[in-house]
C-alpha cells in the first residue's frame, strides 16, 4: 500500500517524538528501551555497560542473531545539558553460517532539558535529543558490522519521576544517509511509553527497585539502492517490554525483554523473535 | 616591668577570647527542603555537589520529604552562600532553608537588624522580626553578646542575604 507523502510527514513527526523517548540516554530510574528525561548533574560523569542482543527469523531465510556490548560514557556539561558517546562492540553478528565481530557504529548524542518542574519527591521534565551515528563499523565483512553511513538522530522525551511511580513517553527519528553498496537504509521512527512502579519505598541509602513495563513501536521506511526502492525492507514493529531497574546510591542495574506483539513487514523479511538488554550504570 | 606584665596579661586574655570564640562553628548547621528528588541517583548528585560546599562535614538526605541536613566540621562554618549554586548544579530546587548561625546583632541607622556571622564577613539582614524576639535582639545588640540565631528562608534565589528569625539565644561556647 502506498501512503500519501503528507501522511508520511505526520508519521515522521510522531515517530520522531516517540523515538526520542526510547533512545537510551537517560540517567535515572526510567525505561530500559525508551528514553529518559533527566540529565546528569553539572560536572557529573556516567559510565554504562549495556549487554544487548536480539534474534530474528523468517521462513526461507536463515536465522539472525546478534549480541552487543555497548559502552556508554556521559558527562554533564550543565545541569540541563548532557553529552554522551555510545561505543558498541559487536560480540557476534550471525546470519546463517556466517558471523562477524568487531566495533560497530559509534553514536554521539547530546541531551538538553529545556523544561523542568520540581515538587517534593518528584520531577517533571521535557528533554530534546540530537545525535549522530558515525560509520565506524566495518562494512567489508559479512555480515557487515556497520551501515557505512551517517545517521542523524532527533528526539523528544517527556516524563515524570516520582517516589512511587515513573512515567515517560518519547518519540525519535533516525534519518539515514546512503552507505555502502549505494544502499540507503529507510529512515527509522520510534515511539515509546514506559511505566514503572516501586513496590517498596526506601530511602537514599536503601536499594531502590522499580518494576517497568514499556510499549515500544519501531517504524521504518523502505530502503533504497541507487535510488530504487527495495521490496523486502521497511515496516512496523510493536513490542511490549517488561523490565526492572535497581539503583543503589550511584550504581544502577536495569534490564528488560522486548516481546513482539505486532509486526507488519514489507516483502519477505526476518521478523523479531525477541530483543533483550541488561545495563549496568555508574555515576561518578 | 609593670607595663611588660600588662602586655602579657593582655596577650593571654586575647588568646583565651580567640580560643573561646573559635570553639564553636559560626554556621554549624543548615537544614533544607529540596524539591525534585525521587531516586538515589538524584540524591547522589545532590550529595556530591553539597560535599563541595566549604565547611560541610556530613549530609543526610531524606528522599520522602526532601529534607537535607548539612552539618559543619568541628569549629568550622558552612559557607551558606555556596549552597544555592550547589543545589542548582545538581538539578534541583530549594523549597526552604533553616540556618543556625552564630554572631553578633547589628542595628544600622535605619534601625534594620542584621546578623554579623562571627569570624566571617557574612552579614544577613533579619526580616519579619517581631516582639518579643525584636526586644531580645536589641538587648543582644546593645551588649554585643554573641548569639545563636535560627532563621528560615522560603524559596531562596541564587544568593542568600536575609532570613526570618525563628529563635535566638545566647551562644554557648
Amino acid at each position: 500500500m502506498i501512503i500519501p507523502p503528507r501522511y508520511w510527514l505526520l508519521k515522521l513527526i510522531i515517530i520522531g517524538i516517540v523515538g526520542i523517548c526510547l533512545y537510551p540516554t537517560s540517567t535515572q530510574a526510567l525505561p530500559v528501551f525508551g528514553l529518559r528525561p533527566p540529565t546528569l548533574y553539572k560536572g557529573g560523569i556516567g559510565i554504562e555497560l549495556d549487554f544487548k542482543g536480539d534474534q530474528s527469523s523468517a521462513s526461507g531465510l536463515s536465522d539472525k542473531n546478534q549480541y552487543f556490548l555497548i559502552t556508554g560514557l556521559f558527562y554533564g556539561i550543565t545541569t540541563d545539558l548532557t553529552l554522551r558517546a555510545n561505543i558498541p562492540v559487536v560480540l557476534e553478528r550471525r546470519v546463517g553460517s556466517k558471523s562477524s565481530t568487531g566495533v560497530g557504529d559509534v553514536v554521539l548524542l547530546s541531551k538538553y532539558r529545556f523544561w523542568r518542574h520540581d515538587a517534593i519527591g518528584a520531577q517533571d521534565a521535557l528533554t530534546a535529543l540530537v545525535g549522530v551515528k558515525l560509520p565506524t563499523g566495518k562494512t567489508s565483512v559479512t555480515p557487515s558490522l556497520g551501515s557505512g553511513a551517517f545517521d542523524f538522530i532527533m528526539g523528544l522525551v517527556i516524563g515524570r519521576d516520582s517516589r512511587r511511580w515513573t512515567l515517560s513517553a518519547d518519540i525519535q527519528s533516525v534519518l539515514k544517509t546512503e552507505g555502502s553498496n549505494n544502499i540507503r537504509v529507510g529512515h527509522q521512527f520510534l515511539a515509546n511509553t514506559a511505566f514503572g512502579i516501586r513496590p517498596w519505598l526506601g530511602e537514599y541509602t536503601d536499594p531502590d527497585f522499580i518494576i517497568m513495563t514499556e510499549l515500544n513501536w519501531r517504524g521504518q521506511l523502505r530502503s533504497t539502492q541507487s535510488g530504487a526502492s527495495l521490496a523486502n525492507s521497511g515496516g512496523h514493529r510493536l513490542f511490549v517490554a517488561p523490565g526492572f531497574t535497581l539503583i543503589y546510591r550511584n550504581w544502577g542495574l536495569r534490564g528488560g525483554v522486548q516481546i513482539p506483539i505486532y509486526q507488519e513487514l514489507n516483502g519477505n523479511q526476518r521478523s523479531d523473535d525477541y530483543r533483550f538488554s541488561l545495563v549496568a550504570e555508574l555515576h561518578l | 616591668m609593670r607595663s611588660k606584665r600588662l602586655t602579657w596579661i593582655t596577650v593571654f586574655v586575647l588568646a583565651v577570647l580567640v580560643s573561646v570564640t573559635s570553639s564553636y562553628a559560626r554556621v554549624p548547621g543548615v537544614t533544607m527542603v529540596i524539591k525534585g528528588m525521587s531516586c538515589p541517583f538524584c540524591a547522589f548528585g545532590l550529595e556530591k555537589k553539597l560535599k563541595k560546599v566549604e565547611g560541610v562535614k556530613s549530609i543526610k538526605i531524606t528522599l520522602k520529604t526532601g529534607k537535607t541536613v548539612l552539618s559543619a566540621e568541628d569549629g568550622k562554618s558552612i559557607n551558606v552562600s555556596q549552597i544555592p549554586k550547589a543545589v542548582k548544579d545538581a538539578g534541583f530546587t530549594i523549597d526552604s532553608i533553616e540556618i543556625t548561625a552564630v554572631g553578633t546583632i547589628i542595628i544600622d541607622d535605619q534601625k534594620e537588624m542584621s546578623l554579623q556571622v562571627d569570624g566571617t564577613s557574612d552579614t544577613y539582614r533579619l526580616t519579619e522580626v517581631k516582639n518579643p524576639v525584636k526586644k531580645r535582639l536589641r538587648s543582644f545588640a546593645k551588649s554585643k553578646t554573641i548569639v545563636e540565631v535560627i532563621g528560615s528562608i522560603q524559596k531562596p534565589g541564587d544568593s542568600i542575604t536575609s532570613f526570618t528569625v525563628l529563635r535566638v539565644s545566647e551562644a554557648s561556647a
